[in-house]
């Protein structure tokens, strides 16, 4: 009684619908059955996916955004995206990844769209930092802070390979393929935002005071 | 930092502050998704398959005049009777849906709203209402061009998103529009005043009589005179910056800005304005100081026209004066202006952040019980909004700090019940275990 939409699945389910949360709960439901039942429009595998995959996700988009009220919203819409275009994917093996690319897209239009309408998208109680996490020195915070409003300054694509690179530590090849670009490309893109975010950081005493204890670090 | 530094000391200091940056968000993010987030993600998922986009094709049916006449007067009935909803508009004589897009392929397709307000979109306009409260609307236009004619009233707050610039509506009759491919914003006011935002310009209040056209490209913006069109100016941050995006903010060339205002700090008395057709004086300036993050230049900037701001100036603007003064350590004021919105704007969703904020100065202040009544507030006035599970998280802190050990363990349990995973749990548990 499987409607043809529906994937079998292996545990031989009493109804499709409890199969899919069934083998997720029980952490049997693999990304390559998953993505089947994606591609087969299984009723429930939007809500797996997302449960599966949207702390990921939240989390490469607050490195590139911070702290942005917006972000939920942008963690939706990058879903939505990969369930418009799921059919267009065959490796589940890349299935995070091509996920990630399409959030780091998603945030790359949003934070244009948030330049395109200048202060008035900054001036949200939601969008302004929040007050630090309580464990946090309040240098630390403020230099996190500085961070991000230098982000600001910062073409997307630049302050996206940065954010990737150094604030969610991926390997190169991990933010050339988030960002959809070659290895030399990004490697470039880093190369112009390093020198850019330096400059603009020689403005502001708090990162700047940063960076020399940075440069001391490093020399030892 | 006076030495050029190397790639590699660059990027070291880089991994130190990013690995900080990644720790404090850390401790901000849920491990994993919240019990229930999947189901509650199927329904959104549904909702967007399912949202029509609604082609709109031939003209209008054919309908008697006094049929038209009949509509607005029931619709101006149920905006009397059903004050306190929010309004409700229909798309030609079906109930309009929030959140769909609607395509006109032919002729103008009008929306009607409950309080009398109407907004036409005329032939290629793609268009949608994202939201709708009891005291306006705001629609959304990527393409085309709309008309409206909006009710005033003591609280009507209306807001037409047209391409890259928002124009803000109390009420009032006017055109604008949005082309996308030549990137031209037009507005043709023909009674009441707007404000205009949007694509670094100022903020600006344009008169009746008054047509405007911009061009937005490139975060640049550049007037386009078209017979007696006023020019609109950016800012003039976005022209004086040294570096960063505001700097590429050019005027196309062979087009002057305006002279910045001689008394650039003025208060913004919107009714004491000269007649002119478009005013430069409302000066921006502390709101652009905060969206670069230096918040205690914002507030210094802010001060001469706090109150001003606090009784005049719109929800958003308030707000952001809120967090310039928090920001600035000044809670006093920070706390009036969150106060303004929440008398002036009660029912939005800034009056709702707003008492989430004023339970925050409160707890950092100290006054516990204060806090728990607006974290309280802020959580039943939104209880699936964004603030609600951080507000019933504090809930607890506030009540348990506040000695109301009771309230506190009653909070508790209303927390575990809805976020057993949530970033208060744990305290939640502790509280329930002492």
């Amino acid at each position: 009684m499987h409607p043809t939409s529906v994937p079998r699945l292996e545990a031989a389910p009493a109804s499709p619908a409890a199969a899919v949360y069934d083998l997720y709960d029980a952490g049997q439901l693999d990304d390559a059955r998953l993505l089947r039942a994606l591609r087969a429009h299984h009723a429930r595998a939007p809500g797996v996916f997302f449960e599966r995959f949207a702390p990921h996700v939240e989390r490469v988009l607050t490195r590139i955004l911070g702290s942005d009220a917006d972000v939920p919203a942008i963690v939706n819409e990058a879903f939505f995206r990969a369930l418009e275009r799921i059919d267009r994917l065959e490796d589940a093996d890349a299935l995070k990844r091509w996920l990630t690319a399409i959030a780091v897209n998603v945030a790359r239009e949003h934070i244009r769209s948030r330049r395109r309408r200048g202060w008035l998208r900054f001036v949200g109680a939601d969008d302004m930092p929040d007050p630090p996490a309580p464990n946090a020195s309040p240098e630390t915070a403020e230099a996190v802070r500085r961070l991000y409003a230098a982000f600001d300054a910062m073409p997307a694509d630049e302050r996206i390979a940065l954010a990737l690179r150094f604030v969610d530590g991926m390997e190169l090849t991990e933010v050339a393929e988030a960002c959809d670009v070659s290895l030399a490309t990004i490697k470039r893109t880093l190369a112009r935002s390093e020198a850019r975010f330096v400059a603009i950081s020689r403005r502001d005493p708090v990162l700047g005071e940063w960076l020399e204890r940075g440069t001391r670090w490093a020399s030892q | 930092m006076g030495e050029p530094m190397s790639r590699i000391e660059i990027e070291a200091a880089l991994t130190r502050v990013g690995k900080e940056a990644a720790r404090l968000q850390d401790e901000e993010l849920p491990p994993r998704a919240e019990p229930g987030a999947g189901a509650r993600f199927e329904q959104a998922w549904n909702a967007r398959r399912t949202a029509p986009v609604t082609p709109i094709r031939r003209s209008l049916p054919p309908r008697a005049a006094w049929g038209a006449v009949a509509l607005v007067a029931a619709a101006a009935l149920v905006a009397l009777w059903a004050r306190p909803r929010p309004l409700s508009f229909s798309v030609r004589d079906e109930a309009g849906q929030v959140g769909a897009w609607m395509i006109v392929s032919a002729e103008s397709v009008p929306l009607r709203f409950s309080d009398g307000s109407r907004i036409t979109l005329e032939d290629d306009a793609l268009a949608r209402v994202t939201n709708v409260t009891q005291n306006g609307a705001e629609i959304v236009v990527p393409r085309g061009h709309v008309r409206a004619t909006v009710v005033h009233t003591p609280t009507s707050q209306w807001k037409v998103d047209v391409g890259p610039f928002v124009v803000d509506v109390t009420g009032t009759t006017f055109a604008t529009g949005w082309d996308p491919k030549e990137q031209v914003f037009t507005l043709d006011l023909t009674e009441g005043s707007v404000v205009v935002t949007g694509c670094s310009i100022r903020p600006q209040l344009v008169h009746p009589g008054t047509s405007v056209r911009l061009r937005c490209k490139q975060d640049s913006v550049a007037t386009e005179p078209t017979g007696q069109t006023p020019i609109l100016a950016p800012s003039a941050e976005s022209e004086h910056a040294e570096a960063g995006p505001a700097a590429t903010e050019t005027l196309d060339a062979g087009v002057p800005p305006e002279p910045a205002p001689s008394s650039p700090r003025k208060t913004p008395d919107l009714a004491a304005l000269p007649d002119r057709a478009v005013d430069a004086s409302v000066d921006p300036t502390w709101l652009q100081l905060a969206a670069r993050g230096d918040n205690r230049a914002a507030f210094a900037a802010a001060l001469p026209q706090f109150d001003a701001v606090c009784d005049q100036g719109s929800a958003a603007d308030v707000m952001a004066l809120a967090d310039v003064a928090r920001f600035a350590a000044d809670s006093a004021r920070a706390r009036k202006a969150l106060l303004a919105v929440r008398t002036r704007f009660a029912g939005t969703s800034h009056a709702k952040r707003a008492a989430f904020l004023l339970g925050r100065l409160s707890f950092d202040g100290g006054a516990f019980a204060d806090a728990a009544r607006w974290f309280e507030t802020a959580s039943s006035e939104d209880p699936a909004g964004p603030l609600a599970r951080e507000s019933d998280g504090r809930l607890i802190e506030a009540r348990e700090r506040g000695g109301d050990h009771a309230g506190a363990r009653a909070a508790a349990q209303r927390y575990l019940q809805r976020y057993p995973s949530g970033p208060h749990a744990s305290l939640a548990i502790q509280v329930l275990e002492h």
